[in-house]
């Protein structure tokens, strides 16, 4: 069984020294899908930074599809994040590129394709997604779900072996949340992808997988409900 | 005490002003690494930044050499009563707005329009993470929104330039004729160009428009990428870039100057 993602007692700390995550001991195997989920500052997004180089582990390891992302120079860094794709919370796409220059944006730039080729990807991915093509809307004109599903097209765009899916029903109401979900697990059937993605309710991520992990963070310390009030 | 936290402070801010000074540096080396091989993707966004610094510029560009050289003309009206001399006129354009204020003031106009525009976009781009993602996602930020920025606003300072100096030589010579009795007729104003102008010239100005460029783009984008990713911080952004690019402007262009004419 090949391992893409492995943390190995990894935890990472805020730029004050504030702890992010806690160490964390999770393997998913290739061709496997994994929910990390908890509340806010539970530390999910840390953890999936730590997997794009991103963040650094303060302590342990982690290992993605071969290498330690911390460990590696810019050049071979770059190499490791194309054969990943990152869908961020609420969309991170280029506000002056409209949905379908964002989706093209990894194809052009990594591959240097032209008009015809890039077209091609668009529709390849939109078929895979199994969603109707995607409007030239600007992201600020486009809903959140629009926003969320043409993230994910981007992060698919180049066949990545990893998809990292940081909180995608962020926002989003419960049906548009369930859409989303099941987009992904549309994608992973599909194509066999390796997911590892964060929800805020690991109950809610239950249509792409059962395997969840629930983190414990400092969510309990952030604020506390005013007796009475809640 | 007070002595030691004096030094103490003008030490960290040369510090400061040491790595802010490679930092575009290292920009400027990026920039001629890159420029050759640009990706097609990036050589969009060139054209797209040439088009918004240089070609939307244009009409407001030609409006203030306009309006420099009818400075000129009539302060040399008033003060020369008629232009005695009336080579004059074209020693004191070539002066004043060629070797001087022609750069300055469209250094001023790519600040005002360019400047402060990039930092704000950059700026906004870090505080919604769209940074973060691109890099992320394996495309470099500095390679994708910062090489074509500094190639677009240099090529775009170098053309506006030389379109102002081109513009107020021809309005200087049509407003003098207009304006100036006894002025000058039309092989004499460019005969007393001619004398005036001399090849260091084309150097100065190439000095006073490359290197600005530079500065005003790099200064633009390490603003807006070295702000911290909140919203707050765009609009500090822009100030910065902009009180940052006029004094960097005005004091290469000093030292040009220095160098070129009061050394020579």
């Amino acid at each position: 069984m090949t391992i893409a993602v492995r943390f190995s007692a990894a935890s990472c700390l805020g730029s004050a020294g504030e702890p992010l995550l806690a160490p964390l001991d999770v393997e998913l195997p290739v061709g496997e899908a994994l929910v990390l989920a908890g509340g806010g500052m539970s530390g999910k997004s840390a953890a999936l930074a730590m997997c794009v180089g991103g963040l650094t582990p303060a302590s342990g390891r982690v290992e993605v599809l071969g290498v330690e992302p911390s460990r590696l120079s810019a050049g071979p860094l770059n190499d490791l994040r194309r054969r990943i794709g990152y869908v961020p919370q609420r969309g991170g796409l280029l506000a002056n590129l409209d949905l379908r220059a964002n989706i093209a944006l990894p194809l052009r730039f990594h591959l240097g394709a032209d008009a015809r080729a890039t077209a091609a990807g668009i529709e390849r991915v939109q078929a895979l997604l199994g969603i109707e093509p995607l409007p030239a809307l600007l992201p600020a004109e486009a809903t959140l779900l629009m926003r969320q599903v043409a993230s994910i097209a981007r992060a698919l765009v180049l066949g990545p072996e990893l998809l990292l899916v940081d909180e995608p029903d962020s926002g989003l109401d419960g049906v548009a949340a369930e859409e989303i979900w099941r987009l992904l697990w549309r994608v992973q059937s599909t194509t066999g992808v390796t997911i590892l993605a964060s929800a805020a309710n690991a109950a809610a991520a239950s249509p792409l997988t059962a395997r969840a992990l629930t983190l414990v963070g400092r969510s309990d310390m952030a604020f506390r409900l005013i007796p009475g009030l809640a | 005490m007070r002595a030691l936290a004096a030094i103490d402070l003008l030490g960290r801010r040369a510090c400061e002003l040491g790595v802010y000074l490679i930092d575009l540096a290292a920009l400027a080396g990026l920039l001629l690494a890159r420029l050759p091989r640009l990706r097609p993707v990036i050589r969009e966004v060139l054209v797209r930044q040439v088009l918004f610094t240089g070609v939307q510029a244009l009409p407001f560009t030609c409006f203030l050499a306009l309006l420099s050289a009818l400075v000129v003309v009539v302060q040399a009206q008033v003060q020369v009563t008629g232009l005695a001399n009336p080579d004059l006129l074209g020693q004191a354009l070539v002066l004043i707005l060629v070797r001087e204020f022609g750069p300055l003031i469209v250094a001023m106009v790519v600040i005002a329009r360019s400047g402060g525009a990039i930092a704000t976009e950059l700026a906004a781009m870090t505080a919604e993470r769209e940074i973060q993602t691109l890099a992320w996602s394996g495309i470099p930020p500095v390679e994708y929104l910062v090489v074509p920025r500094l190639a677009g606003v240099c090529l775009s300072l170098i053309g506006l330039t030389l379109l102002f100096v081109a513009t107020a030589l021809g309005a200087g010579f049509v407003l003098s004729v207009l304006l100036v009795p006894g002025a000058p007729d039309l092989s004499r104003f460019i005969d007393a160009l001619g004398r005036n102008l001399g090849p260091i010239d084309g150097a100065v100005l190439l000095a006073k428009t490359l290197v600005p460029g530079l500065l005003i783009a790099g200064i633009a984008c390490r603003e807006g990428l070295g702000c911290r990713a909140r919203a707050t911080e765009v609009p500090r952004a822009a100030t910065r870039a902009v009180v940052r690019s006029i004094a960097a402007v005005f004091v290469w262009d000093a030292a040009v100057t220095a160098v070129a004419f009061v050394a020579a």
